[in-house]
């Protein structure tokens, strides 16, 4: 995969990362987040994206970022991720940013195994260092989360699985 | 390389709908055979086939498709003529043809297999020989093949027919033609007779006598032209449907949000443009939500061909008659409903419908109906199976009940026939004496009732006696809105689905003489004299661990799941609502709290609770089952006039009973014998240690101090899972019957049930369970116990 491409910024307390934009599906400001109470910490809940229930991901959970004074997570980037739609909780966006492949670098090997597999490399901007996320990882992540039966249910995709609940 | 892909399969979808439509029309082309233009359909279908397989290079189905064709095309230019055995062998070809299919979806090649059988049997039909058939071992068609044999006697076509392989053998073609123009012939004759035998006589259905029935013709013709116009519309991915749908409820809300500023403003011209809006807005959704419903037809399309399968099975003569097949439902419904309709069909066959020589004994006419119909009725679809055969059989399903143990006899005796038919939907139950192929093996009516109550329906039975059953489905038109009740448990929303409500309950701790009692860790409460387990919402959803204080006010919302009754403590209960059930998706998967979620009018999300999901999570169910048991056991127990019970003396009380069922054993221990592990008094019991208590002091009235005295304890064992607990009590008299129901006199008492009247003299039952539960609490644990139910009488 390039790293060349178009990226969207956003940060999380100090850090700064980028996702690819192609797929990012749109932002949104202040969503109503419904609890789902035994959900897995990553989920914060979920939120109504005009008549389609997304799951909203907590990104500081999801990348093992401690909370700091200055969280606001407000921001919603809504993405495809396997073709489930989710909202990624930051706390503010930048702006989108073209990137060639020579400032590129991949991760370095001190970063702990799960973020190390989410973050495809490091793209070294003038004033700092910018942090690609896979975002198809985002939810079928390995390490910690891979135990969870639901990874296997992503690839099939959802729609085979809607209302068949209700059917049982 | 994906086109291909994508050519490959409109071939299979494609290839599915010929051979669907050929099954209709060659069951069909059976009631009428002269149909040249049915016979020119099923020709062009495999002619189709053939091609397309040739395209793809698929020799199996070329092969297989080529036979067939071979044989239609004599038939169609009249060169033979068709009959049943030929049927049989082209419906054959039909299935090989639907597995190689199937095969190919998966693979994409095609599944390694030797035709050569069937090609042989067609290209003998169609050369205007018999394949050997009624040979026994070498049937290109085994388990069809004895229908032949079976049938001959009855059916006057069936002895034209045998005329007529007879002859096929050894007479020249043209004297074969003749004799099968007799066959048509003979055919047509039956069919008015039947007809006219429908006219004359059918106390059953006397609308079918009227009209519908006047020939077999004229009954199929139409559902005939249907299954055409079905195929005809365009074809919508699902998903875009659903996409659309989510577009029009977010319309509608987004309508529901624009309707409060047209008072607001007040303007004429805004509010004539909102409604306009809302106008069409409303039509949009109704027409969006019928775009969702199917007819049922595209279920029933299948049965023609089930039915004569398995009648021909089952040597037995069937039609089928549908009424209301365009009635429309859901698709997901549909998908539902599906496998419980093949399996009451299924059953009407082979269970229903007599053999036809019963029937003729009877003064049925030969041939048995089975009559499926659907239509509205009160926002329900209501689906209707009935058979004019036998009837459920009654005393074989009581026999059956005893032998498999789920009534005693005597209990069984006193069933009403309304009563046996719940039998029928219990797991494993089947009155069928042999297990054949087609049923008996007992997994049947408990999976029809599961499927259909799964889709939020009903199942009603009729059978009068002998004269046939009739089965009703009644499903809801959509699953996708369904009525629900909002509550509240600290912060949160929550939806709990209606069909799964009793009621809800008010309870004030302050004034309520039991409340919430702890009942080994689970707490339970008193309604109407039945404790019923309660769960707390609040922690089930770890959303915080409060429990109610002594003096509140609590709201228990009563569920039914699962064949359990538990409560649901909940902070408020809020209002009922319609709404649009939406999937929660894949992240949420393993959590069974919830059935789904909903958008509110606000445009919040709620979370629908499935009260299932979270009675079988939180091991009530197992709990409860457990309980059950024994419930029924006392049930029993109340049809007979007395219980045994065990009559013995606590210093205080001189006159206590234990129902004997909880006594395990009646020992003797020398005082010394009792030895102390931690604050328990024990004895060495068998090859363990016996934990045994006084239980003065957990009853009203006793005498608590304890007595020090060297004489032998008298101790009551009682076993609470396969453990022994000893009850050191003073004297044990006597074993008495006493009548079951309890007399409670005034308040409760601590560790009494009631009393019994024997011999104008009071005795005090006591309440074991109370007892050991006083005595775990005072103790802090908390040991399972196996309890029985006693009815108290006030």
């Amino acid at each position: 995969m390039s790293a060349a491409g178009n990226y969207l910024t956003f940060s999380l307390g100090e850090f700064c990362f980028g996702i690819i934009t192609t797929d990012v599906v749109e932002l949104n400001k202040n969503l109503d987040v419904t609890l789902v109470p035994k959900s897995q910490k990553i989920l914060k809940g979920i939120t109504n994206l005009r008549g389609q229930i997304v799951p909203v991901i907590d990104m500081y959970e999801r990348l093992g970022i401690m909370l700091g004074t200055t969280t606001k997570q407000t921001i919603s980037i809504v993405s495809r991720c396997h073709g489930v739609v989710i909202a990624l909780l930051v706390d503010s966006v930048g702006e989108i940013i073209q990137l060639e492949e020579n400032t590129f670098e991949p991760p370095p090997n001190n970063f702990s195994p799960a973020t190390r597999d989410l973050i495809l490399g490091v793209h070294k901007l003038p004033e700092k260092l910018l942090l690609i996320l896979d975002n198809q990882k985002i939810i079928n992540g390995t390490g910690e989360y891979q135990a969870q039966p639901f990874e296997k249910e992503i690839i099939k995709g959802i729609d085979i699985h809607r209302e068949q609940k209700l059917l049982h | 390389m994906e086109q291909i892909d994508d050519i490959l399969v409109e071939f299979i979808i494609e290839a599915r709908e010929i051979l669907d439509q050929l099954d209709l029309d060659f069951v069909q082309l059976e009631e009428t055979p002269g149909d040249s233009k049915l016979v020119g359909n099923i020709f062009r279908g495999v002619h189709t086939l053939k091609g397309n397989s040739g395209f793809f290079a698929f020799k199996r189905l070329e092969k297989v498709s080529h036979a067939g064709e071979t044989l239609m095309m004599k038939i169609r230019d009249g060169a033979l003529s068709l009959d049943k055995q030929k049927i049989t062998s082209l419906l054959n070809a039909l299935d090989v043809l639907r597995e190689i299919i199937s095969g190919i979806e998966i693979n994409t090649v095609e599944p390694v297999g030797d035709d050569t059988e069937l090609i042989q049997a067609l290209l003998i039909h169609a050369s205007g020989g018999t394949p050997s058939v009624k040979g026994p071992g070498d049937a290109p068609a085994p388990g069809l093949a004895p229908t032949q044999t079976g049938t001959t006697i009855n059916d006057p076509a069936d002895i034209a027919e045998a005329r007529k392989s007879a002859a096929a053998g050894d007479e020249p073609p043209a004297l074969k033609v003749a004799v099968s123009g007799d066959t048509t012939q003979a055919g047509n004759a039956i069919e008015s007779v039947a007809a006219a035998a429908v006219k004359a006589s059918d106390p059953l259905e006397p609308a079918l006598a009227t009209g519908e029935y006047t020939s077999a013709e004229e009954a199929l013709l139409p559902i005939e032209m249907k299954s055409y116009e079905v195929a005809a519309p365009v074809k919508v991915n699902m998903e875009v449907l659903d996409k659309l749908i989510n577009l029009v409820s977010e319309m509608v809300l987004a309508r529901n949000r624009l309707l409060p500023f047209v008072a607001e403003f007040g303007s004429h011209n805004f509010s004539t443009a909102v409604r306009t809006v809302d106008l069409l807005t409303q039509e949009l959704q109704e027409r969006m939500m019928k775009t969702r419903m199917q007819p049922i037809s595209q279920i029933w399309a299948k049965f023609p061909r089930l039915i004569r399968d398995l009648s021909n099975e089952c040597q037995k003569t069937v039609t089928l008659i549908q009424e209301g097949a365009d009635t429309e439902l859901d698709r997901t419904l549909l998908d539902a409903i599906r496998d419980p309709l093949v399996h009451i069909i299924r059953n009407c066959v082979d269970h229903g419908i007599e053999l036809p020589d019963e029937r003729v004994r009877l003064g049925k006419q030969k041939t048995g109906k089975i009559l499926l119909c659907a239509r509205h009725e009160n926002g329900m679809v209501v689906i209707e199976i009935s058979d004019d055969g036998g009837g459920i059989n009654f005393d074989r399903v009581r026999q059956k009940a005893v032998h498999n143990k789920l009534v005693t006899a005597a209990k069984a005796d006193t069933l009403s026939d309304v009563e046996l038919m719940e039998l029928i939907f219990l797991p494993g139950f089947s009155t069928k004496q042999v297990v054949t192929n087609l049923s008996g093996r007992g997994v049947g009516m408990d999976v029809v009732k599961t499927n259909v109550t799964g889709a939020g329906g009903r199942i009603e039975i009729d059978s009068p006696r002998g004269k046939g059953t009739s089965i009703r489905l009644k499903i809801p038109l959509t699953l996708a809105i369904m009525p629900v009740l909002f509550v509240r448990s600290e912060n949160e929303r929550y939806a709990i689905p209606q069909n799964s409500i009793i009621e809800t309950v008010r309870i004030d701790l302050a004034t309520d003489a039991t409340g919430l009692e702890d009942f080994y860790g689970t707490p339970v409460f008193r309604l109407r004299g039945k404790l019923v387990p309660v769960m707390l919402l609040n922690r089930q959803l770890n959303l915080s661990n409060r429990f109610p204080g002594p003096n509140q006010a609590i709201t228990i919302v009563i569920l039914q799941s699962s064949g359990t009754r538990f409560g649901l403590l909940v902070d408020e209960v809020m209002n009922m609502q319609e709404v649009v059930v939406k999937a929660l998706g894949p992240l949420f998967k393993g959590i069974p709290d919830f059935a789904g979620a909903t958008i509110l009018g606000d445009g919040l999300v709620a979370l629908i609770l499935d009260p299932d999901g979270m009675a079988t999570h939180s091991g009530l169910v197992e709990k409860m089952q457990s309980r059950k048991l024994n419930a029924d056991e006392a049930k029993d127990q109340s049809l007979e006039e007395t219980i045994p019970m065990l009559l013995f003396a606590l210093s205080g009380l001189e006159r206590l009973a234990i129902p004997l069922g909880l006594v395990g054993r009646l020992e003797r221990f020398p005082a010394d014998k009792v030895q102390r592990s931690g604050k328990h008094e024990v004895v060495k019991y068998g090859d363990g240690i016996m934990q045994i208590f006084r239980p003065n002091e957990y009853i009203d009235g006793a005498d608590c101090s304890p007595e020090k005295s060297d004489k032998p304890i008298s101790v009551i064992t009682h076993y609470i899972n396969q453990q022994p607990v000893g009850l050191v009590v003073d004297q044990v008299h006597d074993i008495i019957h006493v009548p079951k129901n309890t007399y409670e006199t005034g308040p409760r008492q601590r560790g009494l049930m009631g009393c019994v009247l024997l011999d104008n003299k009071v005795i005090n039952v006591i309440d074991l369970q109370e007892i050991l539960m006083l005595r775990s609490l005072h103790d802090n644990e908390a040991p399972r116990v196996s309890v029985m139910d006693m009815e108290v009488v006030q």
